[in-house]
């Protein structure tokens, strides 16, 4: 392949009409090599992780290296609207499943395109993977002459899944393989839309209080609001088809916080006296307990105050972990904790927390492990959070330890010199911290202390392993381990030939 | 100009029997016997247009349509209305969206009622254009994610100006559309980054060999911002002239040049940490961001990937709540690798103004405009509380003329200023000072009706242009309108002072803006003098 941009330590180079390159003067070992192409890829199995290259070994006697690049997938078609007419304007998106947060979570796998004059559409730099196709034609009506008349007005579905169901979990998946052109067609009706109207209630003070949006499930926008009026709370929606669907109300308090929240609705006639409310959130106090046995190491912070002067310190005053509040419902809300220096480091706050479900994550910032989260008799680390609309949630405790294990694994191969991807799993947690590596085997001398199933497969090849259902699948071939505190743990595990 | 919102105009097919002679007929009819019917034809062609969206509304309740679809010969019917004005509108595949006779924003709705023919209507649909093409590299491959811009160049809403009407991205293939376009005349800009470029830090601060490789001087190119057919200077842009219903096709090949590298040094005074950004203003068009800011161990700042030009270097301070901050702007031309030194020096000058209003306590929503007189762009700010207010990122030299916009009445009654000269309602700013305005406003805006006749007989569709003395600096003064088929029109919210009233029959392609095309007209047209509130009805002479 001609003009290919390869680079390699630090160095970049087109390749030639051959697809040939070459650097000089490469060190010996391993070297990253990047490769970029618009429209290309480096071939993976997962659609939305991927590297940029490939790793390769230089020595004296290494002669010419070949490199492969996947061509992209491309995904187009057409949607057509009432009477088989072209739809202008209906927003498409390709979407995909990223393990991201604790959760296996939908995102979009590319920006979204909008339909054309001819209702067509073309979505392109798709790698190979699983996608679902949506389409949102909600708004299209606005540009439809008299479609949206207050007599009769008419809406197209807010969001239809490929190949034409509302339901995500009845929408047919699209597996693309490199370099795959697919044709998607939508064919969309006409249905009855509803007037609603209603009030948007504040409760306590706010700076800058935002229109109500109609978002789907991930959030992003679906209808907005006709008419707002900030200061009396009056909204309209004024064709908004049948169906369920979540709201998002937002604002800035007096202390200039983003407070947002998503409420649900079902639509099914004109409404008029629509309520949503938008409360100041929750202050949860959070308290952290460190219970170090070693020696600290000796650390050095430092942070720029507003006056351009530069802080030093021995970072005791800063908190020792950061706790994130992940919501379920939405990717874009969450909540931390602040990470500066505080009079009192260990008792941090939780500010403004909206109500919903959320995981809870905490990172220790210097050393340890996170050893227990726990909400009054709640275990975060194994269970969701609710923050109810009104009533109050038990303080967060963590605790955060240093008496890390040792643990050992051994790979017991068929083969000699045979190598297997091992992986370390953690038990039963929200958020498990995946260890992995290639060989034949592992050794950690400082390790989470908990309990672990150990995996070795012999090719990860289509393997998402941060996909709960996937490793349940290989479970009675893993081996268990406890790792104790301050313990010794080894293991030896199996070889998993997924081919088999 | 400001322009006023659409004001319509109804049509009024004279009826040969005029309602003296039928002194038994009830002045007012309330039986839904009426009906507006007629052909929906291609303006061009004259031929019929099929399955259109044919939509009416009263004009009392814009958004309750009643709507129909043409068959072949194209016709439509409302039967059974009420009498009254209602809008009516034709939406169609591959034409312009229309309402009846429509002239810039202005158009005719249709009277319905007795003696009223509202049927046999002909309503003509221009065909829309489109622009299409492919955007190319030097090696013939197809550039996606490149920003396209559609300028329309001419003509337009009474004066010449150049005016971005559009911005999109080319897709993997390298393709553009503009669809949905008018007749006129059009420049396509493109900007966009070698994807393969890579740039990084040239100027080693202190002489020493910084540890990153050389960078590759093939790799290191930009490309500067490419008019079509192909050209980076803007007057040689070519105009493509989309007639009537015409799609054009617009192919452009990007060639890189070598990218400039523009130093800026750590301010050691500087309060809070910043960030640059270049713009770049295509035809005067809305800034696009051309170059990206690299930055090395010391913090000094390069700005790298960037094509010669002339650029507005922002400044823009990094802290979280930094939003009420003043942004540092100033212009500078890059032709070499260089070092800019960009403490405090801002082209921009900072301008604020204190609004005094002499009656009301509700204000509604007032806003200052500045409109510039060279580049046409209006620049308009809230006024606060306090009757305060300021432009944050300040004003480019210039000579701007001073208005108040708002919804209660309240006009700029007077002007004086610090840091700039005053004449009328006329601001000269140089670079350098600070500009702070003293505004007078006051509240009772006028309005003038009328009827515009051709030897006493009311004329439909004239073009109406309100004058004020002194027309070539006070732009924001004119108002305009469309004559009724009763040859009525009004001409609202007018600041109160001398005026001259002028219709002219077909006045819709002249620049009227410019003082020398009216001068003609002028010793025809009615002098009004509207005080504070006042209303007037004159009766004006079509010419």
């Amino acid at each position: 392949m001609s003009r290919v941009l390869v680079q390699m330590n630090g160095r970049s180079m087109l390749t030639g009409p051959e697809g040939e390159f070459s650097f000089d003067s490469v060190p010996a070992g391993t070297s990253f090599v990047g490769l970029i192409k618009p429209g290309y890829f480096i071939p993976a199995s997962k659609p939305l992780a991927g590297t940029m290259g490939h790793s390769i070994n230089v020595g004296p006697d290494t002669g010419k290296v070949v490199l492969k690049l996947a061509p992209e997938a491309v995904v187009t078609g057409q949607v057509t609207g009432q009477d088989g007419e072209p739809l202008e304007g209906a927003a498409i998106q390709v979407l995909a499943y990223m393990w991201m947060d604790g959760g296996h979570q939908l995102v979009p796998a590319r920006g979204a395109v909008r339909t054309d004059e001819d209702g067509n559409f073309r979505i392109a730099g798709l790698r190979a993977g699983r996608y679902y196709l949506e389409v949102k034609a909600g708004n299209v009506t606005r540009r439809v002459l008299g479609a949206q008349s207050s007599k009769a007005p008419t809406a197209y579905p807010a969001v239809v899944y490929y190949p034409g169901t509302p339901e995500l979990a009845a929408s047919a998946a699209l597996d693309l393989l490199a370099g795959q052109k697919m044709e998607a067609e939508f064919s969309l009706a006409l249905a009855t839309a509803y007037r609603l109207t209603g009030q948007l209630v504040t409760v306590g003070g706010w700076k800058q209080i935002f229109a109500p949006v109609i978002v789907d499930a991930l959030d992003q926008p679906l209808f907005g609001a006709d008419q707002f009026d900030p200061t009396s709370g009056a909204f309209e929606f004024r064709a908004v088809p049948a169906g369920t669907y979540s709201v998002r109300v937002s604002g800035t308090d007096l202390q200039d916080r983003h407070n947002v929240s998503i409420q649900k609705m079902t639509v099914s006639r004109n409404v008029s006296d629509l309520r949503f409310s938008l409360r100041p959130g929750l202050e949860i106090p959070v308290a952290v307990r460190t219970e170090f046995s070693k020696p600290k190491q000796s650390r050095s912070c430092s942070s720029t105050q507003p006056g351009g002067a530069v802080e030093q310190s021995d970072c005791s005053d800063y908190p020792p972990a950061r706790i994130e509040l992940m919501s379920t419902e939405s990717l874009r809300i969450r909540f931390s904790t602040d990470y500066s220096p505080m009079k009192d480091p260990a008792g941090l706050s939780l500010h403004g927390v909206a109500p919903g479900k959320y995981r809870v994550r905490a990172m220790p910032t210097m050393g340890g492990y996170v050893q227990s989260v726990r909400s009054g008799n709640l275990d975060l680390l194994r269970e969701e959070l609710i923050v109810p609309e009104d009533g109050t949630v038990a303080p967060i405790e963590v605790v955060l330890r240093d008496d890390t294990g040792a643990l050992n694994v051994v790979v017991r191969t068929r083969k000699p010199g045979e190598k297997a991807s091992i992986l370390v799993v953690p038990e039963d947690v929200l958020f498990p911290n995946i260890a992995s590596t290639m060989g034949t085997g592992l050794s950690f001398s400082q390790f989470t202390p908990g309990n672990y199933k150990v995996f070795a497969f012999d090719s990860l090849e289509g393997i998402d392993y941060y996909d709960t259902q996937t490793l349940a699948e290989y479970a009675s071939q893993a081996a268990r381990v406890t790792v104790a505190a301050n313990g010794n743990a080894s293991v030896v595990v199996d070889v998993i030939h997924v081919g088999d | 100009m400001l322009e006023r919102p659409v004001l319509c105009s109804a049509l009024l097919v004279v009826a040969t029997l005029s309602a003296l002679a039928q002194p038994n007929r009830p002045a007012v009819s309330s039986r839904a016997d009426f009906q507006i019917s007629g052909t929906l034809v291609d303006s061009n062609t004259g031929q019929p247009i099929a399955r259109a969206r044919v939509a009416i509304a009263p004009v009392t309740e814009r958004d309750n349509f009643s709507t129909m679809f043409t068959q072949e010969d194209g016709r439509f019917a409302f039967p059974r209305l009420m009498p009254g004005k209602y809008t009516l509108s034709a939406q169609a595949r591959g034409y312009l969206l229309q309402s009846f006779n429509q002239h810039d924003q202005f158009s005719s709705s249709i009277v319905v009622g007795p003696d009223l023919d509202s049927a046999n209507l002909l309503f003509r649909l221009p065909p829309e254009g489109a622009i299409s093409g492919v955007v190319a590299d030097e090696a013939g491959e197809p550039v996606r994610d490149a920003q396209v811009m559609l300028y329309s160049t001419g003509l337009s809403g009474g004066s010449e100006a150049t005016r971005r009407r559009a911005a999109t991205m080319t897709n993997d293939e390298g393709a553009y559309h503009f669809g949905h376009l008018a007749p006129g005349r059009y420049l396509v800009a493109v900007s966009a980054r070698p994807w393969y470029a890579q740039h990084s830090i040239l100027h080693a601060s202190g002489g020493t060999a910084s540890g990153d490789a050389p960078v590759n001087p093939q790799l290191d190119v930009a490309y500067p911002v490419t008019f079509f057919p192909g050209v980076t200077e803007a007057e040689a842009a070519a105009p493509l002239v989309v007639g009537r219903g015409e799609k054009l096709s617009a192919d452009l090949n990007l060639q890189p040049v070598a990218a400039l590298h523009i130093r800026v040094p750590r301010d050691p005074d500087a309060e809070r940490p910043t960030r640059i950004a270049l713009e770049k203003r295509v035809l005067d068009g809305p800034p696009i961001q051309i170059g990206e800011q690299i930055s090395n161990h010391e913090n000094d700042r390069e700005i790298v990937g960037l094509p010669p030009g002339h650029y507005t270097m922002r400044t823009f301070p990094l802290s979280r709540d930094g939003g009420n901050d003043s942004t540092l702007a100033r212009e500078i031309d890059v032709g070499n690798n260089g070092e800019i030194n960009n403490a405090k020096a801002s082209s921009y000058v900072p301008l604020s103004a204190k609004v005094e209003f002499n009656a009301g306590t509700s204000l509604g929503q007032v806003s200052l405009q500045l409109l510039n007189k060279r580049t046409r762009e209006v620049l308009s700010e809230r006024v606060g509380n306090g009757g305060e207010l300021a432009f944050k990122q300040g004003v480019l030299p210039g000579s701007y003329e001073v208005s108040l916009a708002s919804s209660s009445g309240f006009y700029l009654r007077s002007l004086s200023a610090t840091g700039a000269t005053v004449t009328g309602r006329t601001i000269d700013i140089r670079p350098g000072n600070t500009v702070t305005l003293a505004i007078g406003a006051t509240i009772g805006e006028g309005q003038i009706t009328g009827t515009a006749l051709r030897l006493d007989k009311p004329v439909a569709g004239a073009m109406i242009v309100l004058v004020p003395a002194d027309p070539a600096h006070n732009q924001v003064l004119y108002r305009r309108d469309q004559s009724d088929s009763d040859g009525t029109f009004t001409l609202p919210a007018v600041v109160p002072g001398r005026y001259t009233v002028l219709a002219i029959g077909s006045g819709w392609d002249l620049e009227w803006t410019k003082p020398s095309v009216l001068s003609s007209y002028m010793t025809a047209g009615v002098v009004v003098e509207v005080q504070a509130n006042g209303k007037y009805d004159v009766k004006v002479p079509v010419q």
